[in-house]
Parts: structure tokens; C-alpha cells; sequence
């Protein structure tokens, strides 16, 4: 199912269970929809540098396994817009849900 | 393919090597850099899950970077996120003081003043102030016969050239004080500023009325405002929609 527009907010909602780096987000958001959200992952990245240069979200280098690694976390401001979008997203489900389940 | 710069001692994935190269290209350096460590760790992550599920590594490597999609797409998407090289050089070029602004290069090559003053922002204001006194006296110069109304437009010009000295001198403190865009915003009018009145300035009085084709300046400045606005409008709306959202 084609992520437009939404992989943004899910990259918050993802964060929000704690710090993650990107290609445990990747995975995590193929998870949790039991893979009907699917994405190319390059996609991710700028989606999440976006998100940080915004002030969403901040990030952290670190070393693991000999390697250089980027665990990103969810900011005040990022927590607050998440909020914002779950509130959109239920009056929006509601609306279509009522509409689709009429017919 | 040759693996990027810091990758050396890493086996030769040439479709990683080669997708990195479309994803970043034409982003600065520092951009690039934290995009491909960044990949490349996501890469091997994915390389370490596909091999440990039985692939081979050529065909784990394969799976991991088909799986990072099209590089084109991720490049556009950089693109909005990050400046380019050319964008970053402008940045720099008003942030640190040092480096010439294009207005003032060609006079800083001929000169090599500016390296040697203690503070950056003396030197810029020297070469700025240097391209208004030469606009001055071209004027003086070119121009024996000004009426009153046609001197009145020529100092016009070069106290508003003065004044975009003084900006652009200034930039880099703004810059510094947190006002990213306005910095930028200043010194991209500032630079448009003293190149327009230097274009300008000699098309008033009656020398370019009898020796040059009539409106060749206003041409130029027309070429000027155009190359300007590629190069600083995009950069501005850039940074406009990232202040936006912060």
C-alpha cells in the first residue's frame, strides 16, 4: 500500500516507544502493519532527516559493531505534532468509516 | 566502482557504491557524508539479516539494495531537505566573512586583502566599500555633463550601494545570532544590490546616451536579476520551509 504523504507521522509514532536508528524503524513500520505498509527504504531517510531539521525529532551518533550508527529520538515538539496528527487521523477514520459503512 | 571516501577497507558492493553516487549527487560534501555513513549502515544491517536467512552475500547484498528503492527518488527527496554544493558555497560565502562573496571576488583576487585582516568582516566592508567608490568614480568619470536630476540618481545609487555594504557586512553576525534566513535574505539583496548599481549606474547621463546601445545595461541587470534568482530563490525557499516548520 503506497505510504504517501503518511510516513512522517508513522516515523514519529515508531519513536515514540523510545529511541530507535533508521533501519529498525524501517523494519518496525513493515512489522506492525503485518507488511500491508510497505516502502522503499530509501525513502526513509530523507523522510527522517526532514523530521529532524524541523525539530521533530533529534539524533545521536553512535558506534556499534565497528561501525558508525544514527539512533534518532522523538522531540517535544515532535510528541506534540504526533498528538496533533492521531487526533486528524481519528476524525478522519471516523468520517470514512461512517460514510463507507452506510452504503 | 571505486567505494566512497572513508569506505576503504569495505568489500566491493558496487551496486551500494553506485547507488549512493545517483542518491547524493550534487549535495555538499558535509551531506553527503552523513547520508552515506547513515546507508551504508543500513546496508550492512540488512546484508547481516539476509545472509543469517540463508542468502549468499551477493544475493543479500542484491536484496539489501534493491530494498533501498529508487536513488533518483531518494535524490529529489534530499534535494528538499538539504542545500546542494552550490547552495551550501553560498551560505558560506556569507557566513564566514573570510571567503569572498561573489560581488566582491574578482576584487579580492586582484587584491588578496582580505586574508590578511584580523577581522572578517573589515575586510568585506573594505572590498564592498572599494566596488562603490569605483561605481562613483566611473560615474565621474563617464559622465562629465550629469544634469541636477541625473547626479541626484547617481548618488541615489551609491548610498544605496553604501548601505548594501553595510548589510553584507553585517550578515555573518545574523547569521550567528540565529536568523538563518533573514542572513541569507540580506545578502542575496545586498549582493543584487551592488552588481545592479554597478551595472546601472553608467546607463544614466548622456555618455550612454550617445556611446552605448541604448537599455544595454537594463539588459544586463535583467540577465543579472535572473542567474540571481536561480541560484538565491531556491535556497531561500529552502530555508524558509524548514524555519516554518520549527
Amino acid at each position: 500500500m503506497n505510504l504517501k504523504g503518511t510516513l512522517p507521522v508513522l516515523i514519529l509514532q515508531v519513536l515514540s516507544a523510545g529511541e530507535r536508528h533508521g533501519y529498525a524503524i524501517a523494519q518496525e513500520i513493515k512489522e506492525s502493519s503485518r507488511g500491508v505498509l510497505d516502502f522503499k527504504e530509501g525513502s526513509l531517510y530523507p523522510a527522517l532527516h526532514a523530521q529532524e531539521k524541523k525539530g521533530f525529532i533529534t539524533s545521536v551518533d553512535r558506534s556499534y559493531d565497528g561501525r558508525r550508527r544514527r539512533y534518532y529520538r522523538l522531540a517535544k515538539a515532535g510528541a506534540e505534532a504526533l498528538d496533533v496528527h492521531r487526533h486528524k487521523w481519528r476524525q478522519l477514520s471516523l468520517a470514512v468509516t461512517e460514510i463507507l459503512g452506510a452504503t | 566502482m571505486k567505494p566512497p571516501e572513508g569506505l576503504c577497507d569495505w568489500p566491493d558492493y558496487t551496486n551500494l557504491y553506485a547507488w549512493l553516487k545517483v542518491a547524493t549527487k550534487g549535495l555538499s560534501d558535509d551531506s553527503r557524508a552523513r547520508i552515506r555513513d547513515e546507508i551504508t549502515d543500513h546496508f550492512q544491517q540488512a546484508l547481516d539479516d539476509g545472509m543469517r536467512a540463508g542468502l549468499s552475500e551477493d544475493d543479500a547484498a542484491q536484496r539489501a539494495v534493491e530494498g533501498l528503492g529508487s536513488p533518483k527518488s531518494a535524490r529529489r527527496a534530499f534535494r528538499r531537505t538539504y542545500l546542494t554544493r552550490w547552495q551550501a558555497n553560498i551560505v558560506r560565502s556569507f557566513v564566514d566573512a573570510r571567503k569572498p562573496t561573489t560581488s566582491s571576488s574578482i576584487l579580492s583576487t586582484a587584491l588578496d586583502a582580505e586574508r590578511g585582516w584580523r577581522r572578517s568582516w573589515q575586510g568585506r566592508l573594505l572590498l564592498s566599500a572599494i566596488m562603490v567608490l569605483l561605481v562613483a568614480s566611473r560615474t565621474a568619470l563617464m559622465n562629465q555633463h550629469l544634469s541636477l536630476r541625473e547626479w541626484q540618481l547617481h548618488i541615489g545609487i551609491v548610498a544605496v550601494m553604501l548601505v548594501a555594504t553595510s548589510v553584507l557586512a553585517a550578515v555573518p553576525r545574523i547569521f550567528r545570532n540565529g536568523r538563518e534566513r533573514m542572513a541569507i535574505a540580506l545578502g542575496s539583496f545586498a549582493e543584487l544590490v551592488l552588481w545592479g548599481g554597478f551595472i546601472i549606474a553608467p546607463e544614466i547621463g548622456p555618455f550612454s546616451r550617445t556611446i552605448n546601445p541604448p537599455g544595454l545595461s537594463f539588459w544586463l541587470a535583467g540577465v543579472l536579476f535572473i542567474v540571481w534568482a536561480a541560484l538565491h530563490l531556491p535556497l531561500l525557499l529552502k530555508l524558509s520551509r524548514r524555519q516554518e516548520s520549527t
